[in-house]
C-alpha cells in the first residue's frame, strides 16, 4: 500500500482526488493525514509546493520522501510551472528548494488515454450524458441537420474564460504544446457576426461563476442544446494527448466544432469526419475569424456536405462513447499507469544526503 | 527592554549597520589558494574560519580554495556522527540597531544535498547546556549542478531564543554526514 499526503488549494485536481475515480485505487494507495506518516507527497499544482507548508518541508528534509507533482492540467505546466518537459526539477518553497517528481501530459504516459480522454473519467456525468446526446444524435437522419443548421439562433458561441493577456501565449514546438488562452479570446473578439455569443463571466458581468453550479456541464449542454451552428471548442492548451469535454459538448449539443489540433494532434484518432469540425489550427485569430464569418449557411452544397458528415461524426463519437467495456478499460488503464508510476518513482528516488539529524 | 525598544533609543546609529558585514580572514581566504586533507574535529582554514566536525564522523576528503572561489570540498566520512560544519567567526552585532541578519551565497554540486545555516550565540554554560544557542534560518539550501544563489534573512524580532547579548557570535553552515561534493563559490553575510 502507498501511502500519499496530498496538500495544498488545488489538492482536488488530481486523479487521486475525484470520486468517480478514488474507488480505482483503494486497493494500492492510502490517503494520510500528515506528512509524516506518507511514503509520497502529491501536489496538482506547482503554486502548492511553492506554498507547501513548513511541516511537510521539515518532514522532507528529514526523511526524504519524494514529492510529486501530478498536475492533469497543461495549462498549468506551461504558465506556472514553465518547465513542461523536465521529469524531475528543483521548485522553491519558503523554506528551501525540494526536488520534484513531474507527472504531466507532457511527461507520463498516466494521462495518455487509450480511447477515452483521461478528463471525461473525472465524473460520471460525462459519460450518462454523452451516451444519451450522441444516442438520440446518430438517430437523426442526416438530412434532418439541414433544416437543424439553418433554424440555430445563433452562428456562433463562445463559452470560455476571457484571458487576453499575452503571457498565455507559450509555445514549446518541441512538445507541440501552444497556450490557446490568449488566441481564442482575440478570436471570440475579432468575429463580427451578428449572431454572435460570448458566454460566462468574464463576458458579462454578474452572470454566476460556471464552476459555482451544482452540475456546471449539465448547465452548460441544456443552456446550449440547438443553440448554434458553430462552437468554440478550444482548449485552453493545445498538448496533443489533452482533449477536454469540449469539442465533445459541442456535437453533442448539435454544433459543429471550431478546434485548434495539429496534425499530431490525437482528435484525430476520433474518425471524425473533416467536413464536421473546423479545424484552425496554423490560423491567427483574424484569419481565423476571418474565415467562421465567411461560412455560407445559405450554400446547398455545403450545408449538405456537412450535414453529412455531422451526422458521420455523431455515429463515431456514439461507438466511443456507448461501450461499458471501453470506459472501464480506460479507468483500469489509468489506475495501472499512476500505480506505476508511483511504484517507480518510490524506486528510483534516492534520499539525498542532509544536515538534520533524524 | 526588548529589542523594538532599544532600537527606538538610538535609531542614528541603526544605518551605520546596514552592511555587508566585515569578516575578518574572508576576503584573505577568498583570495588565497589553499588546500588540504580532511580530518576529523577541527580544521582551520583562516583567520575566524574554519570547519569542524563530530569526531564520531571520522571525517575524510580534501578541500581547497581555489582563486576565484571561497572553498571546494570532496567530503568522504568514514563513520557516523552527529554534525559536520563550517563556521565563520561574525563580528560584534549590535542587536539593538538591527532588523534583519541575511546571508547571500553562490554554490553548485555535482548531487544535490542540503545545508542549513544558521547564527549561533554564545550563551554561558548553565542556560543552554551546550554553551550556544542556534537560530536556524528558514531555508534550506540545496546546490544544484549549475550554480544558485541562495537568499536568506532571520527578522530578528521574531527569534525568542536569541540572546539580545552575546560574546561572540557565527555563522555556522551545516553539511551533510554523508559522503558529498561542492563548490561554494562565495559567502556574504549582511545585517539590516
Amino acid at each position: 500500500m502507498i501511502r500519499i499526503f496530498k496538500s495544498g488549494r488545488h489538492a482536488k485536481r488530481t486523479p487521486l482526488s475525484y470520486p468517480a475515480l478514488w474507488s480505482l485505487f483503494q486497493d494500492d494507495i492510502e490517503l494520510v493525514d500528515a506528512p509524516a506518516q506518507a511514503d509520497l507527497y502529491v501536489f496538482a499544482h506547482s503554486l502548492d509546493i511553492q506554498e507547501a507548508p513548513l511541516e511537510l518541508v521539515d518532514d522532507w528534509r528529514q526523511r526524504q520522501r519524494p514529492i510529486v507533482l501530478l498536475s492533469e492540467e497543461p495549462f498549468w505546466d506551461t504558465i506556472w510551472a514553465r518547465m513542461p518537459f523536465a521529469r524531475v526539477r528543483m521548485i522553491d518553497t519558503r523554506w528551501g528548494d525540494v526536488p520534484v517528481h513531474q507527472l504531466t501530459h507532457q511527461t507520463s504516459e498516466v494521462f495518455h488515454f487509450e480511447r477515452i480522454p483521461y478528463f471525461l473519467l473525472t465524473n460520471h456525468r460525462f459519460a450518462n450524458a454523452y451516451l444519451a446526446r450522441f444516442r438520440r444524435n446518430a438517430a437523426v437522419p442526416h438530412s434532418d441537420w439541414v433544416p437543424h443548421f439553418r433554424s440555430a439562433q445563433s452562428d456562433l458561441v463562445f463559452m470560455f474564460e476571457r484571458r487576453p493577456e499575452a503571457y498565455h501565449s507559450i509555445q514549446w514546438p518541441e512538445g507541440d504544446l501552444v497556450g490557446l488562452c490568449a488566441w481564442r479570446t482575440d478570436l471570440a473578439e475579432a468575429v463580427s457576426l451578428r449572431r454572435v455569443k460570448r458566454l460566462g463571466h468574464s463576458w458579462r458581468k454578474g452572470m454566476a461563476f460556471r464552476t459555482s453550479l451544482f452540475d456546471w456541464h449539465l448547465d452548460k449542454l441544456v443552456s446550449l442544446d440547438g443553440e448554434a451552428r458553430i462552437m468554440g471548442a478550444f482548449e485552453n492548451t493545445h498538448q496533443p494527448h489533452y482533449i477536454s469535454e469540449k469539442i465533445f459538448d459541442a456535437f453533442a449539443c448539435g454544433a459543429v466544432p471550431a478546434y485548434f489540433a495539429s496534425p499530431g494532434h490525437r482528435i484525430h484518432e476520433f474518425g471524425l469526419p473533416e467536413a464536421s469540425w473546423i479545424n484552425l489550427y496554423g490560423e491567427t485569430p483574424q484569419s481565423a475569424a476571418a474565415q467562421l464569418e465567411q461560412i455560407d449557411w445559405n450554400c446547398e452544397d455545403f450545408l449538405g456536405e456537412t450535414a453529412n458528415a455531422f451526422s458521420q461524426a455523431q455515429d463515431a463519437l456514439l461507438t466511443v462513447f456507448e461501450c461499458p467495456h471501453s470506459w472501464r478499460k480506460e479507468r483500469h488503464r489509468l489506475r495501472r499507469s499512476l500505480v506505476c508510476e508511483f511504484e517507480r518513482i518510490l524506486e528510483d528516488g534516492r534520499a539525498i544526503p542532509t544536515s538534520f539529524v533524524g | 527592554m526588548n529589542l523594538r525598544m532599544l532600537r527606538r533609543a538610538a535609531p542614528s546609529t541603526a544605518s551605520k549597520e546596514n552592511s555587508a558585514l566585515q569578516m575578518r580572514g574572508l576576503a584573505e581566504f577568498q583570495s588565497q589558494k589553499t588546500s588540504g586533507l580532511l580530518s576529523p574535529g577541527h580544521i582551520p582554514l583562516a583567520d575566524g574560519i574554519w570547519l569542524h566536525s563530530d569526531e564520531e564522523l571520522q571525517l575524510e576528503g580534501r578541500y581547497s580554495s581555489p582563486a576565484g572561489r571561497l572553498l571546494e570540498l570532496d567530503v568522504a566520512p568514514k563513520g557516523d556522527g552527529a554534525w559536520f560544519a563550517m563556521h565563520f567567526d561574525l563580528p560584534p552585532l549590535h542587536m539593538q540597531n538591527l532588523r534583519y541578519f541575511g546571508l547571500v551565497c553562490r554554490s553548485s554540486a555535482p548531487e544535490p544535498f542540503i545545508m542549513h545555516p544558521c547564527l549561533r550565540s554564545g550563551v554561558p554554560e548553565n542556560e543552554a547546556g551546550s554553551g550556544f544557542v542556534d537560530c536556524f534560518f528558514d531555508k534550506h539550501i540545496v546546490p544544484g549542478v549549475r550554480a544558485q544563489t541562495h537568499m536568506d534573512c532571520l527578522y530578528l524580532d521574531s527569534l525568542p531564543s536569541l540572546p539580545f547579548e552575546s560574546a561572540w557570535r557565527q555563522l555556522v553552515l551545516f553539511f551533510p554526514r554523508s559522503a558529498f561534493r561542492m563548490s561554494l563559490l562565495h559567502l556574504h553575510p549582511f545585517v539590516i
